[in-house]
């Protein structure tokens, strides 16, 4: 295990049940700041569930428990005083599909701010270009801000949607499998989103993609039926991992 | 299905590169042989194989680069083709070297040489080791054995000093010897060469099979 300075979130020793079933074995995995860190692993090995549980979207799932601690900044999420929407705020997610608003591009991306209190009418445009410039999407969609955003592309959608997030000044952003709807070339433009967004915030991601954990990530964590198998930096993952089974797996032996 | 074709496609790549470790090793002791017996037919026979080394590194490379183009290999795959496009490279300048030693060879039997010197023929023995070393690793991954490369480099490298030597005192002693103790000077020179290109070979092996890197030099 590499020694980690630094995490935003700090996942220690979570267990994890759908009912009677469980979902996730005793996960450890640290989120550093400022780095995008993968989860990759074959369906139903708790990926999802994993990101899902750090800002508290399993809640919302009848019968999920939890256990173990999930720090963020050193406070439990799931301690007795969080309160869940502002973690959501501060924890940011992104979906396998476009999920935009059947609203104008616009109001996508204000719903956020004014939700959480913003009325003044240029800080709410001055969020709106700030957001869409962050998420590369402004020069595509500046002369059509009150049109649907329901008429972009599905690359400009989930960029939308990335811009969405960004709104609301998050720390952490949550991607689920965040391109594999996506064309190729709407698939580097997310890549080089999410290069570019490291700069100001902290991204985990799960991914199907082996390239592109490789090529994005700075750590990987590789999980199988609920265990996290292995977790390492990025390059030493997809060169020379420590365990036979990740080997495996990157190389599609199984999964 | 595209996980069983990789799979062939990578076993025939490991095998046709097995081959032509093969290949340049029986180049080597050939060369050794002719060297230590001034024989220009063997000698012969290497210089003419040398056309299959340079067949064999163009194709393997062409196999190499078509399975990167179509499987993106992974760890340990990708350790394995990208070693292989390295180790190619290193075994065809070995073959190249074992073709200009026998050519050498032949201009020295054509110059009524009988014998060779006991230390260009250890020169020779060494670099038969060392690349059989590498072939035999890359069959069986057993990377033990280059645990003993560096001190047979090292040795190659003491005994290319003391033929150069030795043929510089004959020379200045007997100007007529110039022309033959140039040959044995040249042909060390690509014996020591071949010990280089072996322990480079010997590094990328230990990353295939390891993934550490290791310097042999």
């Amino acid at each position: 295990m590499v020694m980690i300075m630094d995490n935003v979130i700090d996942i220690q020793n979570v267990n994890l049940w759908y009912g009677d079933h469980q979902a996730l074995f005793d996960v450890s995995m640290p989120v550093q700041k400022n780095k995008v860190t993968a989860l990759i692993g074959p369906s139903g090995c708790g990926k999802s569930t994993l990101i899902r549980s750090i800002n508290r979207m399993n809640d919302l799932i009848d019968g999920c428990r939890v256990e173990g601690r999930m720090m963020f900044h050193g406070e439990d999420i799931y301690g007795p005083g969080t309160d869940v929407i502002k973690v959501r705020k501060k924890i940011g997610m992104i979906f396998q599909k476009p999920n935009p608003f059947p609203m104008s591009v616009r109001d996508n991306i204000t719903y956020g701010p004014k939700i959480h209190g913003i009325t003044d009418k240029d800080k709410l445009e001055e969020i709106l270009e700030k957001s869409l410039r962050e998420a590369a999407l402004w020069e595509e969609v500046k002369d059509r801000l009150d049109k649907s955003a329901m008429s972009l592309s599905g690359g400009q959608q989930q960029r939308l949607c990335i811009a969405r997030t960004l709104a609301v000044s998050p720390e952490v952003i949550l991607m689920d499998e965040p391109t594999s709807a996506l064309d190729p070339i709407a698939t580097s433009k997310i890549e080089d989103l999410i290069t570019e967004l490291v700069k100001e915030y902290t991204v985990v991601i799960v991914t199907h993609n082996m390239q592109q954990a490789a090529r994005i990530s700075d750590y990987t964590g590789f999980m199988y039926i609920g265990e996290m198998v292995e977790f390492d930096k990025t390059d030493k993952i997809f060169q020379n991992p420590s365990k036979e089974m990740t080997d495996r797996y990157i190389s599609g032996r199984f999964g | 299905m595209r996980m069983k074709r990789f799979i062939e496609d990578l076993n025939n790549l490991v095998g046709t590169t097995n081959g032509f470790g093969n290949l340049v090793l029986s180049m080597a002791e050939r060369s050794v042989y002719a060297l230590n017996n001034l024989d220009a037919e063997v000698a012969k026979s290497v210089m003419d194989d040398y056309a299959q080394v340079d067949y064999l590194d163009g194709l393997i490379e062409e196999e190499a680069l078509r399975i990167l183009m179509l499987f993106q290999p992974m760890v340990s795959d990708m350790r394995m083709v990208a070693v292989i496009l390295k180790t190619i490279t290193y075994m065809e300048r070995i073959g190249k070297y074992c073709y200009n030693v026998a050519k050498a060879v032949i201009y020295l039997s054509d110059a009524g040489v009988k014998r060779s010197y006991k230390n260009i023929s250890a020169m020779g023995e060494l670099a038969v080791d060392m690349i059989r070393m590498v072939t035999e690793t890359m069959k069986d991954r057993d990377i033990t054995r280059f645990e003993e490369i560096s001190a047979k480099d090292q040795k190659m490298d003491e005994l290319r000093d003391l033929v150069l030597n030795k043929s510089v005192e004959y020379m200045s002693r007997d100007p007529c010897c110039v022309d033959v103790c140039t040959y044995f000077i040249s042909i060390s020179k690509f014996f020591e060469r071949i010990g280089d290109h072996a322990c480079k070979s010997a590094e990328k092996i230990t990353y295939m099979v390891n993934g550490k890197r290791v310097n042999y030099n």
